[in-house]
């Protein structure tokens, strides 16, 4: 029996994400005091420990990456791979407390929990990115998914929150519990739990009718965390019904794991046989196109900015999955790349909202007339994100989708290039049609007065973010090689060559 | 012995499903985790289930009816009138997934290759499981942890009255 303690090197695999989950377990505590004049003062030392704990996590990573360690701890593996998304995930959990806190000032503070339950959700999304062992995968998926649930409920004062959170509650349990279905059927057939070790291990049955049932049920699971198509319809109203710094974490987080966790479980589709290799790139197919065609159409029609931007999401997930498709190295590479600039583009887009003051269920299209204008920083800012959501050169954007389009070609798929390349023509029509918003109409009369009469908004630290992620899409677009040769290329070379 | 837990196992669930009253459909679920308990046991795992009859049956659910008699609203709320077609489809829904099932079942090499294995392993014990949790998945053990914890504060976040 191995009851030892972890030596040093285990404890480097879990010190990154002991971090949050502690700082998560300690907020609740820093809360029970109920005296008005120390709330205050508590609830920025939530912050504080909150980013510290954050920072310090973000700070373990970039240094184990430095020293070129790739520690693990049982089925943890913390390695390249891990690490980019590790501190993919800090930093956007970081721009969300950042938002969050004036985002709270603004719509009326509600309870300090909402940040342990994010710091929580960190901690899941690491676990869930850095292990191929079903099992600790799908605890990792719970991890994450059940706060989130909450915190898609957090502002109880707005009927549509509990809806939202409900919704998103019920569609979950039903992924999670197909997930599970596929790991039991998967584990039956095979005696282990490991899906590389799977993959590898003789005598498995790759081309058995249950096998790819099984298969099957672990991407319903997946593609309804990437909320791809036809499992995204939870999507638009769960980011709706969330504060709106929250609405970013998700559609950048969540998307970005379950990406990862994808390209963890389905790196070359040639290991996978001659039967369900095959199969399963056609299932990746298919609802590329679906997505691609359905998320974009829809967000043509919508009236509420925040309802584009969630189908803009969905939209996002159909290129990250055309990477899939392709599934050569440079192709895992460009999505890592693409993660990274879609991290700077949405929470940038969701914190545009805080950054204006646009709080409640002020969200469409008519409430941003003239803004930029009133805010030209932010209007700039604004403006850059959405070009470079729509994958204008020399942006970020562009070139995400450039290196899974080219590895696109490469292997073949000509025809789902092309449909690429048509889905961001016409995302560009509800895109244009924010920037018109903010720059080309006047406000209304009736907004010209509640303009003067309302308060100074307090937004210094969401127009930060928002800043930030202004200046990462343009650095994107100008050094994209030394992210790319940096961090991306390595994260998928370790992957490729452990197996 | 199979069949009968089995059954009643089936049964339970497909009566909690078509009950209306909630208290009787609570003790129906009763009923389908007896029956699946009672299948643990044929698998040779009778910790798993001795947990199921003392965690599901005997605390969740017993809690789960206490809270529904507290709330008091037994009474049947009028259900929406499904639609024929609603019906129907349902129906039909149930009868081809069922023969997937039963098709995909029988015409699994691997599946028959496992049935047709010598049953190998003693049964399992309390001392072997907690051996296997606090070595083998020990990280699993903690993450159920931690997800328990964020659980707990997600539902006193939601729920408190006092923000």
């Amino acid at each position: 029996m191995n009851s030892a303690l972890p030596t040093s090197a285990q404890w480097a695999a879990l010190m990154p994400i002991l971090f949050p989950a502690l700082a998560a377990a300690v907020i609740p505590l820093a809360l029970l005091d109920r005296d008005a004049g120390v709330q205050k003062w508590i609830r920025a030392g939530v912050y504080a420990v909150a980013l510290f704990a954050l920072g310090a996590s973000f700070m373990f990573l970039a240094e184990l990456g430095k020293q070129s360690s790739q520690p693990s701890y049982q089925q943890l593996r913390l390695d390249y791979l891990a690490q980019f998304t590790g501190i993919f995930i800090v930093v956007a959990a970081a721009l969300a407390v950042l938002q969050s806190w004036d985002h709270f000032h603004q719509e009326g503070w509600v309870k300090g929990e909402t940040i342990s339950l994010l710091l929580f959700s960190v901690s899941g999304m690491m676990v869930f990115a850095s292990t191929t062992n079903l099992l600790v995968l799908f605890l990792g998926l719970e991890l994450f998914s059940i706060p989130l649930y909450a915190l898609t409920a957090t502002l109880r004062s707005r009927s549509s929150s509990s809806e939202g959170g409900l919704k998103y509650f019920i569609t979950g349990a039903v992924a999670a519990a197909c997930f599970l279905m596929g790991i039991v059927i998967l584990y039956g057939l095979t005696g282990t739990l490991d899906i590389s070790v799977m993959r590898l291990q003789a005598g498995t049955p790759l081309a058995d009718p249950l096998f790819i049932v099984g298969i099957g049920l672990l991407l319903v699971g997946f593609l309804f965390k990437v909320s791809a198509v036809p499992f995204h319809q939870w999507t638009p109203d769960v980011y709706v019904a969330s504060p709106h710094p929250i609405a970013g974490f998700m559609s950048v987080a969540t998307k970005g794991v379950a990406i990862v966790a994808l390209i963890r479980a389905f790196p070359g589709l040639t290991a996978w046989g001659p039967v369900l290799g095959p199969k399963v790139q056609g299932v990746f197919m298919l609802v590329a196109v679906l997505t691609l065609v359905v998320a974009n159409l829809t967000a043509l029609v919508q009236t509420s900015a925040k309802r584009m931007l969630a189908y803009s999401s969905i939209s996002h997930a159909g290129y990250l999955v055309l990477g899939l498709v392709a599934g050569t190295p440079g192709a895992l590479t460009g999505m890592l790349f693409y993660l990274a600039i879609y991290l700077a583009m949405n929470m940038g887009a969701f914190g545009l909202f805080t950054a204006f003051g646009l709080v409640g269920e002020k969200d469409t299209y008519e409430d941003l007339r003239g803004l930029g204008w009133k805010h030209p920083l932010m209007g700039l800012c604004a403006a850059l994100i959405l070009f470079s959501l729509a994958g204008v050169p020399p942006l970020g954007g562009f070139y995400g989708k450039y290196m899974i389009f080219k590895e696109l070609v490469a292997t073949g798929h000509v025809n789902l290039a092309i449909l690429g390349v048509l889905a961001s023509l016409v995302s560009m029509g509800y895109y244009l049609r924010f920037i018109v918003a903010l720059f080309l109409q006047a406000p209304t009369q009736a907004q010209e007065r509640e303009a003067t009469e309302a308060p100074v908004i307090q937004a210094s630290l969401a127009r930060g973010t928002v800043l930030v992620g202004a200046i990462l899409v343009v650095a994107g677009g100008f050094m994209q090689t030394v992210l790319v040769d940096g961090f991306a290329h390595r994260a998928i070379q370790g992957l490729l060559g452990l197996r | 012995m199979f069949l009968t837990f089995a059954i009643l196992a089936l049964a339970g669930a497909l009566a909690l499903l078509l009950q209306k009253n909630a208290i009787e459909a609570g003790l129906c679920m009763a009923l389908s985790f007896l029956g699946v308990s009672g299948l643990f046991v044929l698998l040779g795992n009778p910790v798993a289930a001795a947990l199921q009859i003392i965690v599901y049956a005997g605390a969740i659910l017993i809690l789960v009816l206490f809270v529904i008699m507290l709330l008091n609203s037994h009474e049947e709320e009028p259900a929406e009138v499904s639609r024929p077609i609603q019906r129907w489809g349902s129906v039909a829904l149930v009868a081809v997934l069922g023969l997937g099932a039963f098709r995909l079942l029988n015409g699994s090499p691997a599946l028959a290759e496992l049935a047709a294995k010598p049953v190998t392993g003693a049964s399992t014990n309390l001392h072997s499981l907690g051996d296997m949790l606090f070595s083998q998945h020990l990280l699993g053990f903690e993450v159920a942890g931690f997800l328990l914890l964020a659980a707990m504060i997600g539902a006193v976040a939601l729920v408190k009255k006092n923000l």
